[in-house]
Formats: C-alpha cells, sequence, structure tokens
C-alpha cells in the first residue's frame, strides 16, 4: 500500500474537497432552520476537518520516513536531519505551508462548530458554510497548483536537499505557525460576520460571538509579528528589527485593522453605532490575510526574504476578487439593516476619540499597502521602475503613529456621549502633568544621561516637505517619551480611581480591590495593560534615534571604539562539526573602560552549501542597549576581519513591551466560566489558554539567541569611518546593485560592492556634488528602481501625495458621516424606562446577580 | 424492538468512543513511537484520524437521511445559552460598565441617565424576547405536568395530587407568567430553567399539536415504553408501534425521536 502513498496523499486532498462541499451543501440546507440537517452538517465539519489532519499526517509520514519520491520532501528535508526539524520542515516550504494553513484554518473551524453547539442556531448554518467555503478554496489550491504530494519526475532520489540553513533558527519555527494562527482565526470571525448579513441579524449577537475570536487572531499576529522581528534582529544581521520589507508589511497590514476593530466595536456594542463599519472591518481583516499571502508567495513584490515564487498568485487573485464581490454584496443589500442608531453628540467623547484611532489604523493600512504595491503600480501605470523602502516609510509613519499613541491614551479618559469642562480637567490634568514633566525632565537630563532630547535628522531631499519632515523627525525622541509618560498616568491613574472607587464602596484592601476589579472588568484592565505594553515598545523604538553604527577592518589586537564601548579583536578558531565549519571571532568589549565580557561572532560554512556561508551575530545585551556585532570576510592570510557594530539603544524596552501586551491580551481574553460550562470545564479551558500564552511568553523570552546572519561572499579593505548624519541618509536611499546580495541599502548592506560604492560616493560628496544630484546620477546608472526614495520627477510624484490622500480620503469620510449623524435625532428608550414594570424588577434582580458572580 | 436495543448499544458505544478513543489514541501513539520509532507513531496518529473521518461523515450522512436521533442541543436549543441570553449578558455588563464609570467620575449623572435608560430599555426588550422564545417550552413543561400528574399517579388519592399539582404548577405556572409572579429570575435560575426543560422534554410535535389542549382536559394518555410515542388516553396499544401498553411502560418519558415531521423517514 505505500507503494502508493503520494496517490494517498492527493486522494485524501481529493476526498477534503468532496467532504468539504458536501458540509458546505448541507450546512446552507440547514439554514432553513432544520435542526437535522444542522447536525448533519456539523459531523460532516468534523469529518472534513479529521481528513484534513489525516492529510498533514500522511505527509509527516512522509517526511519521517524519508520517503523522497515526494519532490517537497526531497526539496526540504534530508537524512541527517531530527524529528523535530523533519516536522518542523512541514511548512519550510510552499506546499507544505500551504497545508499547514489548511490544517490550522480545518482546525479553528472545529473549535468555533464545537464552541457553536446549541449557541446561535439562527448563524450557525451559514457559519459554517462559509468556513468550509474556505476550506474548498484551500483544497483546491492544493489539488491544482501546490500539492505536496507530487513526486518528483525524475523518480525518488538518494536524499534531499535538506531543509535551508536560514530556517534552521529557533524563531522560523514558532514565528510562521504564530502568524498562520493569528491569520486562520481571523476566518471564525469572518464567517460570523457573512452569517450575520445573510441572516440579516446585524445587532449585537455577532458582535458579541465573535469578541473573543478576535482578540485571539490579534493576540496571535501581534505574536507573530513580534517573532518576526526578533527574527530579523537576530536572523538578518543589519542591526534592526523591522525594515519595513513586504513581507513584513504583509503581516503588519491585517494587525491594523483587526486592532481598529477590537476598539470600534466597543461603539457598537455601547451606542449602536458603526455596524456598517465593523463588518467592513472584520471583511477586510480577512481579505488583508489573504492579500498578504498573495503578496508573498505570487512573487509580485520583490522582498529580501519572499517566499519560492508560483502561479498560486491567480488563484489567490480570484480569491481575493471572490471575497470583495460577497462581501460588497451582501452588505450592499442590508444596508438598510447597518444604519447607526446613535448620533455623535461631541467631539470631547470616547466615541469620536475611537473613531478617530481607527482613520489613524486604516489609514496606515490603506498608506502601507498602497506603498507596498507601488513597484508594481508605477510599473504598469506609469511603466516606471520604482522601490519604496524604509526612508519613505520612516518619514511618514512615525508622526503618524504618535498621533495613535496620543489616541491611546486620550480615549480611556473621555466618556461616552461627551465628557464635561469639569471631568476633562479631573481626567486630564495628571496624565498631562506627567507628560509635561517628562519633557522637561528629558531637556534636563537628556543630553547627560546619553539620550538627548533632539537630535539632527537630515532631509531626504531639499524640498519644502522633507525639510519639514526632518525637522519634525529630530524631535520625535522627546515627543515620544512624553507621550510614553502620558500613556503611562493615564493608565496608573484609571487603575488608582478603580481601586479608589470600590474602596469607597466596600471595606477592601488595596490588594483585594486591585484583584476583583481587574477580573470584573477583564476586558477593560486587559486592554490598559495592552497599552501600557504598546507605550513601552514605543519607548523601544525611540531607541533608534541614538542609535551609533560603525564599521572597520580590524588586525588582531587592534580596538575599535563605539559609544560607550570599545571593541578588541582577540583572533580567530575554527569550530568543526558533522554539518558545518565555524570560523568564530573572539571579541573582547569594554564598557566604560571596564571589561564585561567577550563575544563571538562567526561566519558559518555549510558543507551542504559551502558557496553560501552565513553569519552568526555576537549581541551584548543590557536593559540601556544592545551592543550588536557582524563579522564579514575574515582574511585567512592576514587574519583581518571586518566587523559591523552597532549600538542600540533600548532595544530590549521592544521585547519587554511585547511581553506585556501578551500579558494584557491574555488578561482581556480571560475566559469567563459561566454555568453551561459547568464550571470545571471553563477553569480548564481558562487554564489551558493562560498555560499556551504564557508558554509562549517564555519561549519568546527566553529562546536561545542561536542565529544565522545570510550573508553573502563579501571583500572588504581599509578601515571606515563613522559616517556623518548627511551620508547615513543619502545611504539609506541607494540599492546595492551587485547583483549577488538580495539588494540591501548602501547603509546596512555589508558586501564589497557596497563599501566600494560607499567610498564613491563619499568622495563625491567631499568633492561638492549635491545629494540631489548623486541620487539622480545613481538612478541614471542603476535604474530608477535602485532609488529607495523616488526620484522627483514624472508621475512618480503620485507616491508623495499616497499619505496625504490615504488620511485626507478618511478625514473626509469621517466628517461626513458625523455630519450626518448628528443631524439625525437619537433614537432613546427613556419614554420607556421612567415607567417601571415587572421587567424592571427582573432586571434589578440580574443585576444584583451580575454583582455576585463577579 | 431490535432496532430499539441496536440504538442502545449504538449509543453506548459511541458514549464508550468519545471517552475512550482519544486516550487510546494518545496511548496506542507512544507505544508505537516507542517501539518502533516516529514513523509507526504517526502512522497511528494517521490511521485514527482516518478512521475518525469516517466516523463522521458517516455520522453525518446518518443524520441527514434520519436514521440517528436528533442530539438535544439541536432539538430544544438547550444546554447552551440563547443568543438573547448571551445578549442579554452583554448589555448587564454595559450597565455595570457605566455604573462604574460614574463611580470613578467619568460621566455625568445627566449623561448616566441617558445611557442607563438605553441599557434599560434594551435589556428589558431583550427579556421580553427570552419569554416569547421560551414560551413553547414553558407550554411543553406545562403539558408534561399536567400529564404526569394526570396519567402517571391516576391511581393516587386526590389530596396528593392537588398538592403535588400545586408543587408543579407552581413552578411552571411562574415560568410561564414571570413578569407577574417571578421577580428573581438570574443567570442561574435561567440556567435551572434549561435544566427542568431538559428534564421533561417530551416529543416536539405532540406537545405542538396534542398534548397540550388534552392535557389541559385532563385526556392525556400513556407514553409507549418502547417508541416513546404518545398515545390518547384509552388507548390500549401504541398507535405508532403496535406495543401494548402497560402501566409499567407508561410512567417514563424520554428524548424525542424525531421532532420534524418532513424530516421524519419513517
Amino acid at each position: 500500500m505505500w507503494n502508493s502513498l503520494p496517490e494517498f496523499g492527493t486522494g485524501v486532498l481529493c476526498a477534503i474537497l468532496v467532504a468539504a462541499a458536501y458540509t458546505f451543501s448541507v450546512a446552507l440546507a440547514a439554514g432553513g432552520g432544520r435542526p437535522r440537517l444542522l447536525q448533519a452538517a456539523r459531523s460532516g465539519a468534523y469529518g472534513t476537518i479529521a481528513l484534513v489532519g489525516l492529510a498533514v499526517l500522511v505527509l509527516a509520514y512522509a517526511f519521517v520516513s524519508h520517503d523522497f519520491r515526494l519532490d517537497y520532501v526531497a526539496r526540504y528535508s534530508d537524512r541527517t536531519m531530527s524529528t523535530p526539524w523533519l516536522i518542523a520542515a512541514l511548512w519550510g516550504g510552499q506546499d507544505g505551508s500551504l497545508l499547514w494553513w489548511l490544517f490550522l484554518t480545518a482546525l479553528f473551524s472545529g473549535s468555533c462548530v464545537a464552541w457553536l453547539k446549541g449557541r446561535y442556531r439562527d448563524l450557525q448554518p451559514y457559519v459554517i458554510a462559509t468556513q468550509m467555503s474556505v476550506l474548498i478554496f484551500l483544497a483546491l489550491l492544493m489539488l491544482f497548483a501546490a500539492n505536496p504530494f507530487r513526486t518528483q519526475i525524475g523518480g525518488a532520489s538518494p536524499d534531499g536537499a535538506g531543509l535551508n540553513y536560514q530556517l534552521r533558527n529557533f524563531y522560523m519555527i514558532i514565528h510562521p505557525p504564530s502568524l498562520y494562527i493569528g491569520f486562520t482565526s481571523a476566518a471564525v470571525p469572518f464567517s460570523f460576520a457573512i452569517a450575520a448579513l445573510v441572516t440579516g441579524r446585524l445587532d449585537n449577537e455577532w458582535i458579541i460571538a465573535t469578541r473573543k475570536w478576535m482578540l485571539f487572531s490579534w493576540l496571535f499576529l501581534s505574536i507573530g509579528n513580534a517573532l518576526g522581528m526578533l527574527w530579523a534582529y537576530e536572523e538578518l544581521g543589519w542591526g534592526g528589527y523591522w525594515a519595513w520589507d513586504p513581507v513584513e508589511n504583509a503581516a503588519f497590514l491585517p494587525w491594523l485593522t483587526a486592532s481598529a476593530y477590537v476598539h470600534s466595536t466597543m461603539i457598537q456594542e455601547r451606542r449602536g453605532m458603526l455596524k456598517t463599519w465593523n463588518v467592513v472591518l472584520i471583511c477586510l481583516t480577512f481579505f488583508l490575510t489573504y492579500f498578504g499571502t498573495f503578496l508573498t508567495r505570487s512573487g509580485l513584490i520583490a522582498s529580501v526574504h519572499a517566499f519560492a515564487q508560483s502561479s498560486i498568485g491567480n488563484y489567490f487573485a480570484g480569491y481575493m476578487i471572490l471575497i470583495v464581490a460577497v462581501c460588497t454584496a451582501l452588505i450592499l443589500r442590508r444596508a438598510d439593516k447597518l444604519r447607526s442608531e446613535g448620533v455623535f453628540e461631541s467631539w470631547m467623547s470616547r466615541e469620536f476619540s475611537f473613531l478617530m484611532n481607527n482613520w489613524g489604523l486604516v489609514g496606515l493600512m490603506v498608506f502601507i499597502a498602497l506603498a507596498t504595491v507601488w513597484p508594481r503600480l508605477s510599473e504598469w501605470l506609469l511603466d516606471q521602475k520604482a522601490t519604496v523602502g524604509p526612508t519613505f516609510y520612516n518619514a511618514f509613519i512615525p508622526p503618524v503613529a504618535l498621533v495613535l499613541i496620543f489616541l491611546m491614551g486620550t480615549a480611556p479618559l473621555l466618556g461616552w456621549r461627551k465628557t464635561s469642562e469639569r471631568l476633562f480637567y479631573r481626567s486630564f490634568t495628571v496624565p498631562i502633568g506627567a507628560m509635561l514633566s517628562a519633557g522637561v525632565a528629558h531637556l534636563v537630563l537628556g543630553e547627560r544621561l546619553g539620550f538627548p532630547a533632539f537630535v539632527h535628522a537630515e532631509p531626504v531631499k531639499e524640498a519644502g516637505l522633507w525639510r519639514g519632515l526632518a525637522w519634525l523627525q529630530g524631535k520625535l525622541p522627546l515627543v515620544t517619551i512624553m507621550l510614553v509618560a502620558y500613556n503611562f498616568a493615564v493608565v496608573a491613574q484609571e487603575f488608582y480611581r478603580g481601586v479608589a472607587a470600590r474602596r469607597q464602596s466596600k471595606p477592601e484592601s488595596v490588594a483585594t480591590a486591585l484583584a476583583r476589579l481587574v477580573s470584573k472588568s477583564r476586558r477593560r484592565y486587559g486592554g490598559y495593560v495592552v497599552h501600557i505594553g504598546i507605550a513601552v515598545m514605543f519607548f523601544g523604538f525611540v531607541g533608534r534615534a541614538w542609535g551609533v553604527d560603525k564599521e572597520a577592518s580590524l588586525l588582531p589586537g587592534e580596538t575599535m571604539s563605539i559609544g560607550e564601548y570599545a571593541l578588541t579583536y582577540k583572533g580567530t578558531h575554527r569550530d568543526v562539526d558533522h554539518e558545518k565549519t565555524a570560523i568564530v571571532t573572539d571579541l573582547e568589549i569594554t564598557r566604560h573602560g571596564a571589561a564585561v565580557g567577550q563575544i563571538h561572532p562567526a561566519r558559518f560554512i555549510y558543507k551542504a552549501s559551502p558557496e553560501q556561508p552565513s553569519t552568526e551575530i555576537g549581541r551584548f545585551s543590557t536593559a540601556r542597549n544592545d551592543l550588536y556585532v557582524v563579522v564579514g570576510m575574515i582574511n585567512p592570510e592576514t587574519k583581518a576581519a571586518s566587523v559591523q557594530a552597532h549600538v542600540n539603544p533600548l532595544v530590549s524596552f521592544v521585547w519587554a513591551g511585547v511581553m506585556i501586551l501578551i500579558l494584557g491580551a491574555l488578561v482581556a481574553m480571560w475566559p469567563e466560566p459561566s454555568e453551561e460550562e459547568a464550571g470545571a470545564f471553563g477553569y480548564v479551558r481558562a487554564l489551558g489558554t493562560a498555560a499556551t500564552m504564557v508558554m509562549l511568553s517564555v519561549l519568546l523570552a527566553l529562546a536561545p539567541s542561536y542565529a544565522y546572519a545570510q550573508q553573502q561572499e563579501m571583500r572588504r579593505e581599509g578601515v571606515v569611518e563613522e559616517q556623518t548624519p548627511r551620508e547615513k541618509s543619502l545611504f539609506s536611499q541607494l540599492l546595492c546593485d551587485c547583483g549577488t546580495c538580495p539588494h540591501e541599502p548602501l547603509s546596512t548592506c555589508t558586501c564589497g560592492w557596497a563599501h566600494d560604492m560607499r567610498g564613491t560616493i563619499r568622495a563625491e560628496l567631499a568633492k561638492g556634488k549635491s545629494v540631489e544630484q548623486i541620487l539622480s546620477d545613481y538612478a541614471e546608472q542603476h535604474g530608477d528602481d535602485a532609488v529607495l526614495v523616488q526620484v522627483d520627477k514624472g508621475g512618480a510624484r503620485a507616491l508623495w501625495a499616497l499619505p496625504l490622500l490615504a488620511f485626507a480620503a478618511g478625514g473626509a469620510l469621517i466628517y461626513r458621516f458625523i455630519r450626518k449623524r448628528t443631524r439625525q435625532a437619537e433614537e432613546q428608550a427613556s419614554g420607556d424606562a421612567d415607567v417601571r414594570d415587572a421587567y424592571d424588577e427582573r432586571l434589578d434582580d440580574e443585576l444584583k446577580d451580575l454583582e455576585g458572580d463577579a | 424492538m431490535n432496532d430499539r436495543k441496536d440504538d442502545g448499544f449504538e449509543a453506548r458505544a459511541v458514549a464508550i468512543a468519545r471517552t475512550g478513543a482519544p486516550a487510546a489514541v494518545i496511548v496506542g501513539t507512544a507505544a508505537a513511537s516507542y517501539v518502533a520509532g516516529p514513523s509507526l507513531g504517526v502512522l497511528v496518529l494517521g490511521s485514527s484520524a482516518l478512521v475518525g473521518a469516517i466516523a463522521a461523515l458517516w455520522a453525518s450522512v446518518r443524520a441527514l437521511v434520519g436514521e440517528t436521533p436528533l442530539a438535544p442541543e439541536d432539538a430544544f436549543a438547550l444546554g447552551a445559552p440563547s443568543s438573547e441570553e448571551e445578549q442579554k449578558r452583554a448589555v448587564l455588563r454595559a450597565i455595570k460598565d457605566i455604573e462604574f464609570e460614574r463611580a470613578v467620575g467619568k460621566i455625568t449623572d445627566e449623561d448616566f441617565r441617558v445611557l442607563l435608560a438605553r441599557y434599560r430599555g434594551e435589556a428589558k426588550r431583550l427579556l421580553q424576547r427570552i419569554d416569547e422564545s421560551r414560551a413553547p417550552e414553558r407550554a411543553r413543561a406545562e403539558a408534561l405536568a399536567a400529564k404526569h400528574l394526570l396519567a402517571g399517579v391516576r391511581a393516587s388519592a386526590d389530596a396528593t395530587r392537588d398538592d403535588e399539582a400545586e408543587h408543579e404548577t407552581g413552578s411552571v405556572g411562574a415560568e410561564a407568567a414571570p413578569v407577574q409572579a417571578k421577580p428573581k429570575r438570574g443567570k442561574r435560575a435561567a440556567g435551572r430553567d434549561a435544566r427542568n426543560a431538559r428534564r421533561d422534554r417530551e416529543p416536539t410535535r405532540a406537545a405542538n399539536e396534542g398534548a397540550l389542549p388534552d392535557s389541559r382536559e385532563g385526556k392525556v394518555g400513556p407514553v409507549c415504553g418502547a417508541c416513546e410515542t404518545l398515545n390518547d388516553a384509552d388507548a390500549v396499544f401504541c398507535k405508532s408501534c403496535g406495543a401494548r401498553l402497560t402501566t409499567e411502560t407508561a410512567t417514563e418519558l424520554e428524548a424525542p425521536r424525531d421532532t420534524r415531521g418532513e424530516e421524519s423517514t419513517s
């Protein structure tokens, strides 16, 4: 039988398709309120999910039994790999990762169906049908475009090629699955939204049903993005953690819309407004999970770490068009039921600040999405090659992000409907005071502590817009520190006021009051903790403004200094094991003149791929900063080593912020055991969730920093002095065009060609050539797409209009919406409430019960 | 009768499989991996997934053609809160939330009053909807209680029957008219309702079509012990399966086999 394992695997994929299609039909037929069909649909869903599990296990069996007849197994494994790596290879390539995607989607469908049971009986058939439609698409995709059970044309090879060594990294084992969990779990809220649209039950029912599912999805998108940052920091070896690469952007886009949704949903719950917007956000989040995959897999956009390119892009494009068509048609059909009930009464209200926060988040999403696909748009529409890189994003995004941080702190201080003058002063005095105090302290002490309030930022171009942006960039450290302090003060005040209010009404100790306060309002206080996490992350982000980069070629015994550190090159030694030869560099570190230890950045030469040596970074971390060192070429005769060193201040706060964010999300998601869950199961579920989250957090924190920085062969000569801000700005706009390295900016690329080019450009600057002229000449010599910041000519100017257009369009929509809303009369239920009836007594009793339960 | 026995055996087998199968799979996988390496472990897991898939799809087809009884949660939507219940809880939480916001001084008294009125109105509407949606179940429960009293305890003394009737109709009647007589109905009370109704459930069609008026007139007949059909008061043989109706078989009530005429296959 095992002679036909590849056929069996393909057969299972066919069975998945048939079972999912059967369940889809039965679920749709159950929509008319037929319990028997609904029961059949549920069983069908379980059967389909079991088949998906079987497909994954068949592939896993092929891996562990080294069945090299399968092309996928031969490409991503070899006989030397241990079982854990063989299992990880399941998602190491495109076909397997799509199967893994299918598996996770099926798993969430199963969890959702089990959770639904007798709940939401009107929505349930369409929820199941929507989820099955997703499985049908993925099964079709795998059968016709990405079948992991495809056999090799030339028959089984004696051994496989092995998993790419760049992927044999701890973070690469858990980063993609975590992102996939975030992506795939977004299908559950989406299916509820579709069910609500189909049935017309568009009140708060589906919002309540999807609340925790969406939080779950958001949390895993956050964890996945954070792990991606860690991977880039540890692996790519350029000293940073976020490069605005298309693949990174693709994972970031759904996070933005999911963040917008978890806020705007509160407006619907509390005020009955933004019903259409919430449906749109859910559909958009789901759409973006596929859009991201489409970008990553289709080869549409060139990326430093893009997946293998294939024809699956067409399938994804077709599916995305289908999603848009179905969602649009359903929303238009239900337009009458999606009308808001309430009105905006004041600019000083929580709903308005949430709306502004949505504007910022969705505006950012549109901006990043457009900028990400700009190279392709430019080629199609303008017949002009273009590349958009970090310089562009870094110029526009930080100011918008800081406005969002301000709103993040402001929203909790405002009341629903409106905030009176008295309450405004009462709420804002302490946070504003804290913000101003932090600003003054930073101005006075910052310079002395090595973190000046203002930094010099070189304008990217001479034009007015760029000068303005550079001026703003120079002030960002002070603004960020002030806003971080503001957010801390807001959250501290919220906790203080909550505890004080409890202690006024009940004789409780501070600790008891705090514990009960949080347990009674998990979502609110969990959200506050998430805010603190984000504020701490921003504290870490701003550290980059004080970063120092330096590169040098050192002979044994020579020393280079960078910031408060001095690095003495002691020499190299070789470590050989069964898979690689490691050339390890010994560097002694002194900090403020005192020896603090050694780091050992290295170059790994694998036996399987000696032509592609990789580099292991060396890192010395403290709370204040990271000393991050990469070693390039080592001359075998003179032992001269090319050393690239970075001092990255406050980086550890980024990772600490992620931990706090996870903790906060955990508090917000903590299940509320209900009587129907028979007590024990509720607690078991709660413990399970908590254990999973804590495990992930610990993994994140304690993960071994065993990483490889992929680098190409480099040739370096001489000593390079620290770059001036002007050089640094210019180098960050020019892409390396050596033809072998992955087209990194000259400011971070460590190949010999980039090194030489930096020298040439430095010489041109010294001769008095203007930045504009150098950019123009570089574009002429190496093509327009070798310049990250577009040459300001012709249709390329449209790129500069994108950010403004994205936000202006959002602003216009909000203005129109508010104008329309405020003109309408609010439908109030006060008339009913004034007359007490027997329901009021029941209501009072239930409120007392709720008090007792909490 | 044989079908009944088969069904009972199947139900027991399913119950055992649900609890025992996961444990058996885990133990089997661990043992196979230990004895013959991870390949066999994966194979055991894969075989279990295949068996699970076949069983689930088979169950689905059987449910589709009406060979299996409806699950209680599908028959009566019991065992889980209705969407109105969940919405009501969310509104109650919202009320607690604005009370909290007023306590910490985030909203003015005027805003509090307006918001409270809105939420209370919404909560009352939901309570009304919950009552309306439960009306058929309450009617069934009422019918059951009456039938139980009349048919099952027909031979009992009048005094005893009166006492029981007072007790039963007291609880059920209060549910039927909660606004007038039963102010205290918290989450626990709702859960109690569900449990009571689940315990006392009877064939839906019978409840909707015949049992309710009959019971009110005191003409409820015995329930067949073999097929659980509700029969007329004067019936000697079951109108469905033909089994003789005895006092032993007529006292116990079971969950319905099929509640919808259009989906019945018999």
